[in-house]
């Protein structure tokens, strides 16, 4: 085993995303340069939201009189200390706002991933253990129909469907106002009105895993360990589960890591359509507010929570597959 | 992929089944974005009948109408025409840019393609529907902006497609005979390689044709859409209000996205399979 590699792995992998860093700050104040109007139009919101005194104390703090590098500098010096600025909407500091929607956020992204990832194994098993079968036409047909299924759109139909046609579950909100409850009953509470926007959000990638899962499985049946089990005599249950699916595993773990931006992104979109309260819904209230400042430190901090799963990922991959060497350097 | 494959081309997509069958739904598509304005030739912003009407309750709007009683059918067919002409120019940028990126990276190697490629992970770290909102909502909603911002967002994969074909190429025999007789660095680039470089690129960008248009329909749906032009994402924005009376208002024009994403996607699917033979199917 190479656990002795660990932790020089962890300490190079934490360097590498220092430029990540500086890359994603240098987008933002190119954006914030390239944006109509001077810095502090932008980041004090439009249409006079701040005070005139407030905005000439920015000006001269942000130092637009002096050349650009020197802005710069100073701009990374307040992202470093995470100083996301102030907005002047909804009179809280830009960080505090993010910090405050965050949780809700991360438990629609791990409840979709989570249904996801076994959603989709289960789907992707079915098919590769009975190749040509309905069930495997079927899978391709979901997982055609659900790459061109717009997530928003989705969500939708699934509150005409669920929520006004049926009556089965809530068709927005985290909670239900006003209601007192006890704790369990609260936990209860939210997980019903999580059930929409979850299997809404984990459709798309349900359907890449299941097909991820699928190609992989039917790949390691060829494989030479595969036959050996099999002459010795295992079951096919036992091969398909313990011998094939656990390699499967490994792409879907690269996967996650590749997805952890655009399942960001689909948040945005499904907790607008269901009225979470999270990251997303205050991106569309931004929007809705024009409320510039709020959106930049959005897609900042949205960055940096990718750039942190994807380290995850990274760790989790070297502490579940025993032959990646995290000593090595790129092949 | 050299010349003499060409003719077999066509012969190869049109046996092939969801080259086929994109092709028809993308020729339906595109009848409806050119004829359609002579069959509903109405405004697609005027009120043309009572509002809420349902589809086939009156035939002179056969869709139906909206909350405002705007014509859902005029509505669709702006869509249309939105929809293709922006994940049509949205997609010539993000090819520009990844080929340009990606031949420079590739063909070059060492420095410029460390820092090349060190921009097309940041394309990919940042969350790219944020990225394209915050674009968008900075320099003002339009049909522009929208173009600009998507494409600015989409070109990260064909950079790393088109760098890898770089990489084997430049150095294939035709390339170093080309270098040998004393071609410069351009004609190279843009003679021998990217020629052959293009195929799985076309492949590819019908792909992002189809993310390109599903991004614009969820732009438009926040309220980034360009506020004089009805696209699909519009009218399901619009709708979303009376969404249990009249779920038909969003229902419609998302079951067009799908239909067009859907065509792009199996278009896109045949061209791979038929411009890598090699290539089976996983």
């Amino acid at each position: 085993m190479k656990r002795r590699g660990l932790r020089p792995f962890v300490l190079r992998r934490l360097w590498q995303v220092v430029p990540v860093l500086f890359g994603i700050a240098a987008l933002n104040f190119l954006i914030l340069q390239l944006a109509p109007g001077d810095v502090v139009d932008v980041l004090a919101g439009e249409a006079g939201a701040a005070t005139p005194e407030y905005m000439a104390q920015l000006r001269a703090a942000f130092g637009l009189d002096r050349p650009l590098p020197v802005q710069f500098l100073h701009y990374l010096g307040n992202l470093a200390t995470l100083d996301l600025g102030f907005s002047f909407r909804l009179n809280m500091p830009v960080l505090g706002l993010i910090m405050t929607r965050l949780p809700a956020t991360l438990l629609l992204m791990t409840s979709a991933l989570a249904i996801a990832v076994v959603a989709g194994s289960l789907l992707g098993v079915l098919a590769a253990t009975r190749v040509g079968s309905w069930a495997d036409t079927a899978l391709s047909w979901f997982v055609l129909l659900t790459y061109a299924v717009p997530t928003f759109w989705l969500g939708l139909m699934a509150i005409v469907l669920f929520s006004a046609g049926l009556g089965w579950l809530p068709s927005g909100g985290m909670y239900t106002v006003g209601a007192g409850h006890g704790a369990l009953a609260m936990i209860g509470d939210v997980a019903l009105h999580l059930i929409l926007p979850a299997v809404t959000l984990s459709t798309f990638y349900m359907a890449v895993y299941a097909r991820l899962v699928r190609s992989s499985m039917l790949e390691l049946y060829g494989a030479d360990f595969i036959r050996t089990a099999r002459a010795k005599g295992a079951g096919e249950w036992r091969i398909t589960l313990v011998h094939a699916f656990r390699n499967a595993l490994l792409p879907m773990v690269t996967m996650l890591a590749y997805q952890s931006a655009s399942l960001l992104s689909g948040a945005v979109l499904v907790e607008t359509v269901f009225s979470w309260p999270g990251l997303g819904r205050l991106a569309y209230e931004a929007i809705r507010t024009r409320d510039l400042n709020l959106l930049l430190g959005i897609l900042f901090f949205s960055s940096v929570v990718v750039v942190l799963v994807n380290l995850l990922v990274d760790l989790l991959y070297v502490l579940i597959d025993p032959r990646v060497d995290p000593a090595g350097r790129r092949a | 992929m050299s010349a003499s494959a060409q003719p077999g081309l066509l012969w190869r997509l049109s046996v092939n089944r969801s080259a086929a069958g994109g092709a028809v739904l993308l020729a339906l598509i595109l009848a409806l974005a050119i004829i359609g304005p002579l069959l509903w030739p109405g405004d697609p912003w005027e009120m043309a009948a009572p509002p809420m009407l349902w589809p086939g309750e009156d035939m002179a709007n056969p869709l139906g109408t909206d909350v405002m009683g705007r014509d859902l059918a005029a509505g669709l067919v702006s869509g249309a025409r939105v929809s293709l002409m922006i994940g049509l120019v949205s997609t010539l940028i993000a090819a520009g840019i990844g080929t340009l990126f990606g031949a420079l990276g590739g063909f070059y190697g060492g420095s410029v393609d460390a820092v090349l490629m060190r921009v097309t992970e940041l394309f990919q770290t940042v969350p790219s529907f944020v990225l394209a909102v915050v674009l968008v909502a900075v320099f003002r909603p339009s049909v522009a902006t929208a173009v600009l911002a998507i494409g600015i967002v989409s070109w990260p994969a064909t950079a790393r497609l088109v760098r890898a074909q770089f990489l084997l190429l430049r150095e294939r025999e035709f390339v170093l005979a080309g270098e040998t007789i004393g071609m410069g660095t351009p004609r190279l680039i843009l003679t021998q390689i990217l020629p052959n470089a293009l195929p799985p690129v076309i492949a590819m960008s019908t792909l992002t044709i189809a993310h390109a248009i599903q991004t614009e329909a969820a732009l438009s749906f926040l309220g980034l859409g360009d506020p004089n032009v009805m696209s699909w994402g519009t009218i399901i924005g619009g709708g979303r209000e009376q969404l249990a009376e009249a779920w038909y208002v969003c229902g419609l024009p998302g079951i067009a996205v799908v239909v067009t994403v859907l065509a792009f996607n199996l278009l896109g699917e045949g061209l791979n399979d038929a411009l890598n033979p090699h290539l089976q199917r996983r």
